[in-house]
């Protein structure tokens, strides 16, 4: 494989994270997109590590900083949703319509 | 490469950000409330004093392009001050804004972990630290956002944030990587000298990280139409929380899309200008537009802030035409930073002693709390960019760079004038709070004002005042601090 | 070790010494004599809810610091030197804020200072027990502050900036007592003149005030933009040091223009003719306002003006400027003319005291006048620039007086008075010896030194009407000594008048006023005595250190001769007093004769009513000013304002919030939608980077 089809596959990647945010009600499966588009990014990033010419490794430092600062963010976003469902009863985003207008 | 300030303020905002929990399980009798937050703002200010102190001695030029991560430089002092002043004065009103909360070690502690990343960014010239540094002030501001456990539109708000904000996130790390593509570095020296040199066919891909770029850092700024999650997160979130997310969260932003934009890709020759100018002005527009008829006064200054925004961005806009536009846009920053902090700490008064921010129930608030609504309307009046007051100067000198601009390139004139009306249009909703206060008669009796916020009030009163009379200081630190692209 | 030249570079962006004297460290106390009155008035309203002592207290100790700062440049007077010094201000247009402390200023400054203090101090005193002192005190720490602004600065800009704050301070103190109570107002409440009622309210007096004064402004302003367009500077040093400006303006013929545009500031902020009229209703102020604004300072910031800008057109335009002083002693002269026969007749001791004030002030504009018309200019200057100091002192101390005896009388017409010199032992002395020197009694009264050099510089003119000129103050003499021996006749000999037994009766006894009140005055009465005495020293010291100051600061040559008296106008002075006083000794002292004898005769009663319908100026004003414009404004409302504007307002407002509805509608709430949104962006942004 080369380095084009890493990118197009990692663009993709990002076009599903956004869909999936879009489309989807379950706050977990929002939890999902977010994760697929990080790595979508984590891809990206050792793709071009490997196969850039001037090989740096840069890209992977780049990429073990970006998995654990996602990990860190779910984590909260977690705690996010945990505390909603106290109060609402529910997971759905679309729900969570108090703030408009 | 000299970078000990950075560092220095690291260590001391994460030894006393991190000891505060630890304390707090440790110990058996309860510390007050009261205590953490004098320890936090006390910390703060001791950071402030280091970095003011590091100015003084070191008299460090405007902008040092290195191939380590940090620099010391002015431009990073210049926006480090302006936020670390929201986070102190945010962190002393929140002495009596949140006294009954049940975990306020926690609460500070997110504060100046948050602040740490704020000063990071600051002074980041690696596009790995700026992004470590991105999450660092963001995650303890989702926490704080929802730290009203009980009330579910403090948690709505958190959880809209969060989304946008971890997904900005991974887009910025997916521009990250385009760029590393690119340029085979993730420093911000490497990348502008790569870009200066790129293939063409690499272009469109460096068009793609300009975007994702844009996007990210336009989410912080809340640029439309990245703007959405905005009014409902600073409506929902505790205010004094909203007033850290407006004015200091907001600036790192900005002082990341200068760093990473405005000298990152002025090699690479795109006409972003004309981008930010039409974001500019949507923002500005639909900003002051949502403001007119809103009924609750956080939700309002949620929209005004997106319309500062707008105006900052003209200045950014401008930046490749005009010597004048990133020290214009840094001065508004500053000065946005002290008058919508004080706005929102004069609602937070409010909360405090009449329960309430709706507007209507504002009548009278002249006569029933007199410091409060005197520093309100004067914030409110400066943020419409009144005379004698600071924000006069800084939009004249963003109007002054567009037109400077405008011997350039043709948008520049009409740039200006949609800031011009757009600030007219902005004073009809600030005018309405006004006269409610100060024109409508009131229904109830005088009430008691809290007298620690009464305190940042009044420093941010003479802070507005002061620089509106005698602006030159903070003028001449702002040339100083911008870098010319 | 800290190198503070960062904070310096970003604080003064350049701020320098312009010119480097040896009390360059005295430049601090410069900038401290306007500015602590300043914040004295800031603190003011938060004393008011810790202590009310404090309140009281603190403008006495702001004052007084203030005053100390102010004699310690006197040094700087002494040595013929100045300090100026300068910070840049707004950078972009080049505008620098800067302080002069010269001869002139020093003097002026200093005699501001200390009769503002002795003043307060008095006011500690008459205004004891009012409800509203957080508002009075305020307002006077911020007259002094501006005042002193005024006096100090070394541009026109600052000056302008001063002028407005005093004319602030002036609305605010003289409609003090706002609920309009009748006891406050000023004039008889049945008088009217041309169907224009001759009474005021406090809130009208002081509405008056500020906009006839602001009429003035509008003209200085105007004389200040001319000059500017034409030296592109606010400066006064850069108007002497180079000339071409007058020669340009010449040629344009708007140098003249441009110098009575400025003078017209002067008229207005003085009181001369023709916007006299604000000051006699000024009267509905406190007493120790009236003293200190409309005696001995504010009123004199016009002459102060004339007096910094007459050098400067005399020597930078020479003959071309000649008409500019002919209007200036023209205005004096008529005013002094025109008031004083006003004072005559008039029953209100605050009035006469007014008239007299205008009058006076009419003399010092004259003098000023005269000097642009004389070979040696420095006689008519420091002629009014001595009577200037030496009113300042006996009127602010007569107004003292008067407030005292308001007090203790409870009526403020002259015919509810009388008698009261047994009572009032030393308000009695005190009177004699200020109302004396007002009337010019001779050698021992500083009043009379100061007349006969005005009329020393007027004989030594060689201006063509300068004879008219001197008849007119002459006569304006003689009815200065006749009105003030009927003052105090009216006041304080005689017997008691009829209100004064009803008061009585209530057990309301009269008494002399407590020392806070009159230890200020007497100092003032006694320093008006020691002046006199020492007359032709003080005025021989004036005339030199003035000398002094015309040549270093701006060129002027001057003679250094001894001072001669000139015989004529010492004669003129003594017989002048003579009539004047002899008259009023005769009508109203000794009560020989009876003065009701002019309403006999249809001619003196005409006159009378005349001259007590204020020469029907003021009713004249209103038809023309007040009533007129109202009438048309009233049918351009009827037929513009509530067609045209008021139908576009509604649209306006309308349409907008209707946008605002359509943006608010977006924000459904819904996550999905914004992140949706969210995506839309990054689309569009990418186009919009594509197609460019």
């Amino acid at each position: 494989m080369n380095i084009t089809e890493f990118v197009i596959i990692s663009a993709i990647l990002v076009g599903i994270g956004i869909y999936g945010l879009v489309v989807k009600r379950n706050f977990i499966k929002t939890l999902f997109s977010i994760e697929i588009i990080v790595n979508a990014a984590n891809l990206n990033l050792i793709a071009f590590s490997k196969f850039n010419p001037i090989t740096s490794s840069a890209g992977q430092i780049t990429a073990l900083f970006s998995i654990a600062i996602a990990a860190a963010e779910v984590a909260v976003g977690l705690a996010l949703i945990i505390l909603a469902y106290r109060l609402y009863n529910d997971v759905d985003v679309k729900e969570f319509r108090r703030l408009r207008g | 490469m000299d970078f000990n300030t950075p560092i220095l303020v690291t260590i001391i905002l994460a030894v006393v950000g991190l000891l505060m929990p630890v304390i707090d399980a440790l110990r058996r009798e309860r510390i007050s409330n009261k205590a953490y937050g004098i320890a936090a703002s006390v910390t703060l200010a001791i950071v402030i004093g280091v970095i003011i102190f590091n100015i003084l001695t070191n008299n460090t030029s405007n902008i040092i392009l290195t191939n380590s991560v940090l620099s010391n430089d002015l431009f990073g002092a210049f926006f480090s001050i302006a936020m670390l002043l929201v986070s102190i004065i945010s962190t002393i009103s929140s002495i009596d804004y949140m006294r009954k909360t049940p975990n306020p070690a926690v609460y500070y502690s997110l504060m100046l972990l948050s602040s740490i990343g704020m000063v990071l960014i600051a002074y980041s010239t690696d596009l790995v630290m700026l992004i470590a540094a991105w999450e660092l002030m963001s995650i303890p501001t989702y926490v704080l956002a929802a730290f009203k456990k009980r009330d579910p539109s403090s948690n709505e708000a958190a959880i809209k944030y969060f989304i946008f904000g971890a997904l900005s996130s991974g887009l910025l790390i997916y521009g990250i990587s385009l760029v590393y593509g690119i340029s085979g570095s993730t420093n911000i020296t490497v990348v502008i000298q790569s870009l200066a040199h790129i293939d063409e066919s690499l272009s469109f891909i460096a068009l793609l990280a300009i975007v994702t770029f844009a996007a990210g850092f336009g989410f912080k700024m809340a640029l439309f139409p990245f703007h959405m999650w905005l009014p409902d997160t600073y409506e929902g979130s505790p205010t004094t929380v909203s007033s850290l997310l407006a004015a200091a969260t907001k600036k790192a932003g900005f002082a990341a899309a200068i760093r990473v934009i405005v000298i990152g890709m002025s090699a690479f020759s795109v006409e972003w200008g004309l981008m930010f100018a039409v974001v500019a002005v949507l923002t500005m527009t639909i900003g002051n537009l949502a403001a007119l008829t809103q009924k609750s006064l956080t939700r309002m200054l949620a929209y005004s802030s997106v319309a500062q925004a707008g105006y900052i961005l003209i200045g950014l806009s401008v930046a490749p035409y005009s010597d004048l536009g990133i020290s214009s846009a840094m001065f508004h920053v500053m000065n946005h930073a002290i008058m919508k902090s004080s706005a929102f700490i004069a609602a937070a008064a409010a909360i405090v002693s009449i329960s309430t921010v709706n507007i209507d129930s504002f009548k009278g608030l002249g006569r029933r709390m007199p410091v409060t609504a005197i520093v309100l309307t004067i914030s409110l009046l400066a943020l419409a960019g009144v005379p004698p007051l600071n924000g006069f100067w800084s939009k004249l000198y963003l109007f002054t760079a567009a037109i400077d601009a405008s011997s350039t390139v043709t948008w520049g004139s009409y740039l200006a004038l949609a800031g011009v009306l757009n600030s007219a249009l902005s004073l009809g909703y600030y005018g309405w709070v006004i006269r409610k206060m100060y024109f409508e008669p009131s229904t109830s009796e005088k009430v008691k004002e809290p007298r620690i916020i009464l305190g940042v009030l009044i420093f941010t009163l003479i802070f507005m005042v002061g620089f509106g009379i005698y602006p030159t200081p903070l003028i001449e630190f702002s040339s100083l601090a911008s870098p010319i692209p | 070790m800290i190198p503070i030249e960062f904070i310096f570079r970003m604080v003064e962006g350049g701020g320098e010494f312009i010119h480097n004297s040896a009390f360059d460290a005295l430049a601090i106390n410069v900038w401290l004599i306007w500015i602590l009155p300043m914040i004295g008035a800031m603190i003011s309203p938060l004393l008011n809810k810790v202590s009310k002592r404090g309140r009281d207290i603190s403008p006495a100790i702001f004052a007084f610091v203030s005053a100390t700062l102010s004699s310690t440049l006197i040094p700087v007077m002494l040595e013929g030197d100045e300090i100026h010094t300068q910070i840049s201000w707004i950078n972009s247009i080049g505008i620098k804020a800067g302080l002069l402390a010269d001869t002139l200023s020093i003097i002026i400054s200093n005699l501001v200072a200390w009769i503002s203090f002795l003043i307060i101090v008095y006011s500690i005193g008459y205004m004891k027990g009012d409800r509203d002192l957080a508002r009075y005190w305020f307002f006077m720490l911020f007259f002094i502050g501006s005042m002193q602004l005024i006096v100090l600065s070394d541009n026109f800009l600052m000056l302008f900036f001063g002028w407005e704050g005093v004319g602030l301070a002036s609305y605010a103190l003289i409609g003090f007592w706002y609920r309009d109570r009748s006891k406050d107002y000023v004039g008889r409440i049945d008088h009217y003149a041309l169907a224009i009622p001759q009474f005021t309210s406090p809130t009208h007096a002081g509405m008056k005030a500020f906009l006839m004064t602001k009429a003035g402004d509008i003209f200085m302003i105007t004389g200040i933009f001319l000059i500017f367009m034409h030296t592109g500077t606010f400066e006064y040093k850069p108007l002497i040091e180079d000339h071409t400006w007058a020669e340009n303006m010449h040629t344009a013929g708007l140098l003249i223009p441009a110098a009575v545009l400025i003078f017209g500031g002067a008229i207005g902020k003085s009181a001369q003719f023709p916007l006299h009229e604000w000051l006699l209703e000024a009267m509905t102020g406190p007493t120790a306002v009236s003293a200190l604004i409309h005696a001995a300072t504010m009123v004199k910031a016009g002459v102060y003006l004339v007096a910094r800008i007459g050098p400067i057109f005399f020597i930078a335009a020479d003959i071309a400027s000649a008409q500019f002083f002919e209007v200036v002693a023209w205005v004096g002269a008529i005013t002094a003319f025109m008031l004083a026969s006003q004072a005559i007749v008039n029953k209100e001791i605050k009035k006469v005291l007014a008239y007299s004030t205008g009058s006076q002030i009419g003399y010092m504009m004259l003098a000023l006048g005269i000097a642009g018309l004389s070979t040696s200019f420095v006689e008519g200057y420091s002629a009014g620039i001595f009577h200037l100091a030496s009113h300042a002192m006996f009127k602010a101390s007569l107004f003292m007086i008067a407030g005292g005896l308001l007090h203790v009388a409870e009526s403020r017409f002259m015919d509810d008075m009388g008698g009261l010199k047994k009572n009032m032992k030393k308000s009695y002395i005190a009177i004699m010896a200020a109302g004396l020197s007002l009337a010019g009694a001779p050698i021992i009264t500083s009043g009379f030194w100061s007349k006969d050099a005005i009329f020393a510089a007027l004989l030594e003119s060689s201006y063509v009407f300068a004879p008219v000129l001197y008849v007119m103050a002459v006569l304006t003499a003689v009815m200065t000594s006749f009105y003030t021996m009927r003052m105090i006749g009216m006041a304080m000999f005689g017997k008691k008048s009829k209100h004064i037994e009803e008061l009585e009766e209530h057990s309301h006894h009269i008494h002399e006023v407590s020392a806070l009140m009159f230890i200020p005055f007497s100092i003032l009465a006694a320093g008006t005595i020691i002046v006199g005495i020492s007359g032709p020293f003080v005025e021989g010291f004036i005339h030199e250190r003035l000398g002094i100051f015309l040549t270093n600061s701006y060129g002027i040559e001057v003679e250094h001769e001894e001072i001669k008296l000139n015989w004529i106008a010492v004669i003129s002075s003594l017989v002048s007093f003579g009539i004047g006083a002899g008259l009023g000794y005769i009508y109203y002292i000794k009560r020989a004769a009876n003065p009701e004898v002019i309403s006999k005769n249809a001619f003196t009663r005409g006159v009378y009513k005349f001259l007590e319908n204020r020469w029907y100026v003021n009713s004249i004003y209103y038809w023309l000013f007040v009533i007129g414009p109202l009438f048309i404004a009233r049918i351009f409302w009827k037929y513009f304002e509530n067609v045209v504007v008021d139908g576009i307002n509604p649209a306006l407002e309308f349409s907008m919030a209707w946008w605002s509805k359509i943006v608010r509608y977006i924000q459904s709430g819904v996550v999905q939608t914004y992140v949706y949104a969210f995506g839309i962006g990054i689309i569009f942004i990418l186009i919009i980077l594509l197609s460019v």
